[in-house]
């Protein structure tokens, strides 16, 4: 072979930049298997004594009264890691239907990607699983409530100051 | 044409020569660190992706560029179990030694596909290193020394070339980490803080409120800033420090595992995993001293490895009989979440940062040395 270590950094490089130059300019593409490392390179105001965080909660009905509990992600939907749980729960579980998914990529270009179609009996599936786990936490297992929300805490000692509900659903489990 | 092309391959012979000369290690160290791999794994990272067969199919969401988006929904449970098994004993046999460099490669492949199973819920993982350093150990004489059935010796080239290329995938990983950040992160207004983002993100929602997090909130926000700078400094360095020559890269390594530890102390995210990334380059074989010749060396050899090879095979046998009851982890045999997950974690990246700074105390007291005696005339072996 002629050019060996040029053929090697080509392919490594290729290897390499490819999936960090998708990752990066469309981050819902991000491939797998690839060698990429998390950046999360959000900041936020450190001026101010409040700070506000986005996050889904879910929510199950306390059983025997009209008041909602929240519930803890990692033990809900244990053996699943709590790390997955926000993308889970944005998708609502699988419950109600997905549109194509849209890749906005830096530039502008939009991408359309037809999502993994849920049929009727993996909803049946999935409603009979998550009734499970209600009944486990005690609660009322015909309802799941399901909120993006947007929480403001004291940035001192994290206490809840307000919470604001941008979207709120409530599955019916039966 | 061909001339800039030649020229471009001198450059690049250059190069890759000396990230060989950095990154290289003798195959004692390797086989010492293929053991420590191996029970490392056994116990903090055993293979675990059954679970998955378990949860509903509406709950799929696989990476659109990974080969599980193929596929209609996840595999069957007893076929991810299948798959658990299979792997945790390729770990037994790798750390054994018999035929290591095949069970590598096919653990490494097997894992891949796993884990884009596991990585199918709308979010990824990011323990690709651990793997694709495992999969260049593969082409080393990793599985040569203390192995039960040894592997054959590779051509000395392409194991020098093959841990050369595990530090590249280190410096790029990280580089990758670091740029976003340095766009956002490396200005001069106090009143923001890409460290503070991760830290209170996971102290109020994620509850990560053990250790030195609660410390964190006595400290003035704008103080902190200059972690932001460290951060980025430190991952778009270790292209640096690769060429920098071997105290360079272990340097660098132990401000890696320190970062780690930092991370573990303040922000409780435990990156034990990381250990099997930098340990390949510390020269092992200097804790265990020389390796005489002689009929007494084999019994003195033999006399610790059995207990190892005992040892693996039991944490086998344990996995297959946690595995069959319908349970697992990858930690510690403890399923779900784990308070002792981030003390060992401790520990771990503790023991390693250990036994780099000693790795590089000797290394920089040999190149002072061979630079003493080469200023006086005096051979080395003298």
């Amino acid at each position: 072979m002629k050019y060996p270590n040029l053929l090697y950094t080509t392919v490594l490089s290729a290897f390499l930049l490819v999936p960090f130059a998708i990752g990066y300019l469309a981050p819902t593409l991000e491939p797998y298997p690839a060698v990429l490392l998390p950046s999360w390179a959000g900041r936020i105001k450190t001026t101010e004594d409040q700070i506000d965080f986005n996050r889904t909660a879910i929510y199950g009905r306390v059983a025997g009264r009209d008041a909602w509990t929240r519930l803890s992600p990692s033990q809900f939907l244990n053996p699943v890691p709590r790390e997955f749980f926000p993308p889970l729960a944005q998708r609502y579980f699988g419950l109600s239907p997905i549109e194509p998914i849209t890749h906005t990529i830096k530039g502008g270009a939009v991408i359309r990607i037809d999502a993994h179609k849920v049929s009727e009996e993996e909803i049946r599936n999935a409603k009979q699983w998550l009734r499970a786990r209600l009944n486990g936490s005690g609660c009322d297992d015909s309802v799941l409530r399901i909120t993006q929300e947007v929480a403001t805490l004291r940035r001192s000692d994290g206490a809840e100051i307000a919470v604001r509900y941008q979207n709120d659903k409530v599955f019916d489990l039966r | 044409m061909t001339k800039s092309l030649t020229f471009v391959e001198r450059i690049l012979t250059i190069c890759w020569q000396r990230l060989e000369d950095t990154c290289s290690n003798d195959a004692r160290s390797l086989g010492l660190f293929r053991i420590f791999w191996g029970i490392f794994v056994l116990l903090f990272v055993a293979p675990y992706s059954a679970w998955v067969g378990q949860v509903p199919q509406s709950f799929y969401n696989p990476p659109v560029l990974s080969v599980a988006f193929l596929f209609a929904g996840f595999p069957p449970y007893w076929l991810m179990l299948a798959g658990d098994l299979v792997r945790i004993w390729l770990v037994v046999l790798i750390t054994i030694g018999v035929k290591t460099r095949v069970c590598t490669i096919v653990l490494c492949l097997l894992t891949f596909i796993s884990t884009n199973f596991a990585y199918s819920f709308g979010k990824i993982g990011h323990d690709i290193l651990l793997w694709a350093v495992a999969l260049c150990l593969a082409f080393t004489d990793w599985g040569v020394t203390y192995a039960l059935v040894p592997d054959r010796r590779i051509n000395p080239k392409v194991a020098a070339r093959a841990l050369a290329t595990a530090g590249v995938l280190i410096a790029f990983a990280m580089f990758t980490a670091g740029f976003d950040k340095a766009l956002h992160w490396i200005n001069f207004d106090l009143s923001t803080s890409g460290f503070l983002n991760w830290f209170y993100s996971g102290y109020y929602t994620l509850d990560r409120k053990l250790l030195l997090a609660p410390f964190v909130l006595k400290v003035p926000p704008q103080s902190i800033k200059i972690l932001d700078f460290a951060a980025v400094a430190f991952e778009l360095s270790p292209f640096f420090f690769l060429f920098a020559g071997r105290a360079g890269w272990r340097a660098w390594i132990l401000i890696a595992t320190c970062f780690h530890l930092a991370n573990a102390l303040l922000l409780n995210i435990p990156f034990h995993i990381h250990v099997l990334v930098y340990l390949p380059f510390v020269a092992l074989a200097r804790f265990f001293g020389r390796a005489s010749a002689g009929g007494s060396v084999t019994t003195a050899v033999l006399s610790w490895r059995v207990p190892v090879i005992i040892f693996a095979i039991i944490l086998g046998l344990a996995h297959t009989a946690q595995r069959l009851k319908g349970g697992g982890s990858s930690f510690l045999f403890v399923e779900g979440d784990s308070v002792v997950r981030l003390a060992v974690s401790l520990v771990l990246l503790a023991l390693c940062a250990l036994l780099i700074a000693l790795d590089l105390t000797t290394c920089v007291y040999g190149t002072r040395l061979h630079r003493a005696r080469s200023r006086h005339g005096v051979p080395d072996d003298a």
